[in-house]
């Protein structure tokens, strides 16, 4: 770990903050200006989306994943960072779609860039899940293709 | 009372942030002791008291959680259960101090301030600092209820001297200022205080909430009136520090943290903040003195010991930063940044199948990271196995796709 590497674990602890995240569920390190999140991503309120000027959003599951999204598209903007890694107790990504065990059932997002193919650690993900994309219906594989 | 000065005007909010972590943690008993506290000043007894019994189901010697049972029985006007708590075994093993502070919220509970004070003065003479800010805190209380202003006044100025450091803090709440002002305000502290100084985790939740919505002066007020109900002037300093910290104003973090060290350097908490920040600033060498403090006061604190280890690799320190590891393992074998970081560490260091063993569980506990498997990838090639290396590296251009779900 360099210096580098504290200095952006510092900027990454005060930007999870500042975006409503409750940094106390969540171990946070970086290695070589790869971020690693492991533990529990939860918001400290539950309008954290809307306090961060985002549409509010009735779901608690929708409403995690959609901060989930926007924060790891944040994260990776941060200078030094060359990739982040989550490891979550309560979401997970696969094929660029993050999931979530809800009380109903699975709920799902898709990230769009990774639909379309970019890499892991581009820097540039963008968050593509309108409110018609995401999908908490039961099932094992719900969220809509992103286009 | 002054109703919008109360540094519980924000109990609503504090109280929805609490509840939805508890939708999430149902048994953490931090959280529970929390809400019960909240709950009680929302007047919400029953529920209040089925946290802090919730609380000690969980963690049964949670001293906290115990005074809080207690208070709330003096709060609903209870004395009898507030003695019964005093009877139990777990009450009897209570500090003298604090098995007094029961007693005067049992006997204020039965018959008001006055005969609380007499109580309170057989445990604890005014004369000379209490054992305990809990008796400090009680006496003031008292006295605000029973309107001894002079006594009030007197009871401030020996507090201060014994504690420099709150003189402002009483000043910055209005609690020392123009006698009706004055008075006011210690009108809002009695409201808040009711003979319980946990109030202050309350306030300093509070004021968490306010920062990170980069609430600052709000923020700074709620941290002040929570030193004045609790008397707890290192908290105090940390939490400052660390809203400092938040907002990366590094040098006046460096100095709260350090006013805490200054308050009570038997407390490892300060040492491990000023190590945190100093490792941030690029100060290593003062970063690895603090933390090697914080780990002689508290050798049992994995984060210290995986501070240390990643400080002391890029010093070279080889060996003392994997023995730093291998204890933050120990202490905690989930602990996976700290086993990624050994892995790394070992595998620079040549001892290819000791970081193999370590990187292989990093993956097999489920994390998904191109960096990991470049590191992998590199291993098994340095191992003879092109196999896996092939394997390794397919993963790391796509790995999330083979990460399992649940």
């Amino acid at each position: 770990m360099s210096s580098q590497d504290y200095r952006i674990n510092a900027e990454v602890r005060r930007f999870l903050v500042s975006r409503w995240v409750d940094v106390s569920s969540l171990q946070i390190g970086t290695t070589n200006g790869v971020v690693y999140l492991m533990g529990s991503f939860e918001p400290m309120v539950e309008d954290a989306l809307e306090r961060v000027g985002h549409v509010h959003e009735r779901d608690p599951s929708r409403r995690l994943l959609r901060l989930l999204m926007l924060v790891e598209k944040e994260l990776r903007r941060l200078r030094g960072v060359r990739d982040v890694v989550f490891h979550l107790r309560n979401a997970r990504r696969k094929g660029g779609i993050w999931r979530v065990q809800g009380p109903h059932g699975e709920v799902s997002l898709t990230d769009a860039s990774r639909e379309r193919g970019k890499s892991r650690g581009a820097g540039d993900v963008q968050v593509a899940a309108p409110k018609d994309e995401a999908n908490d219906d039961e099932g094992p594989d719900t969220a809509a293709s992103a286009g | 009372m002054t109703k919008d000065r109360t540094p519980l005007r924000a109990l609503g909010e504090l109280l929805a942030a609490l509840e939805a972590r508890l939708e999430r943690h149902p048994h953490f008993p931090d959280l529970r002791n929390l809400r019960g506290l909240a709950r009680t000043y929302a007047g919400e007894y029953e529920g209040a008291f089925a946290d802090f019994i919730e609380a000690l189901r969980v963690h049964p010697q949670y001293e906290a959680a115990l005074l809080n049972v207690a208070w709330l029985h003096a709060q609903r006007h209870e004395p009898e259960l507030v003695r019964a708590v005093l009877r139990e075994p777990r009450g009897r093993r209570l500090r003298p101090a604090l098995r007094a502070h029961l007693l005067v919220l049992a006997t204020h509970a039965a018959s008001g301030a006055e005969p609380a004070l007499q109580v309170l003065d057989t445990h604890a003479p005014a004369q000379q600092p209490a054992e305990e800010p809990f008796l400090e805190l009680d006496r003031l209380w008292l006295s605000v209820e029973l309107g001894r202003w002079d006594a009030v006044d007197k009871q401030v100025r020996r507090i201060v001297s014994w504690q420099p450091g709150v003189g402002p803090l009483f000043r910055r709440t209005g609690l020392v200022g123009p006698p009706a002002e004055s008075r006011a305000a210690f009108a809002t502290w009695s409201d808040c205080y009711r003979g319980n100084p946990n109030v202050a985790t309350l306030l300093r939740e509070g004021a968490r909430l306010r920062a990170a919505g980069a609430e600052s002066a709000a923020c700074q007020e709620l941290l002040a009136w929570s030193a004045v109900l609790s008397l707890d002037l290192c908290e105090y300093w940390l939490t400052v520090g660390e809203q400092h910290d938040l907002e990366a104003r590094d040098v006046d973090a460096e100095t709260a943290f350090r006013q805490a060290l200054q308050v009570d350097p038997s407390r490892a908490q300060p040492y491990i903040k000023l190590g945190q920040l100093y490792a941030a600033c690029g100060r290593p060498q003062e970063s690895i003195r603090e933390l090697q403090h914080a780990a002689a006061l508290q050798p049992r604190y994995a984060d210290v010991r995986y501070l240390l280890g990643l400080l002391l690799e890029d010093l070279g320190q080889f060996e003392e930063s994997e023995g730093h590891l291998r204890t933050a393992l120990d202490i905690n074998p989930r602990y996976t940044l700290a086993r990624i970081a050994l892995g790394t560490m070992l595998a620079t260091r040549g001892r290819d199948r000791e970081a193999l063993k370590h990187l292989e569980q990093v993956r097999g506990d489920g994390v998904d990271s191109a960096d990991l498997e470049n590191h992998l990838a590199a291993l098994y090639e340095r191992l003879g196995r092109p196999e896996d290396a092939a394997r390794a590296r397919e993963r790391a251009l796509a790995p999330e796709d083979n990460a399992d779900l649940d």
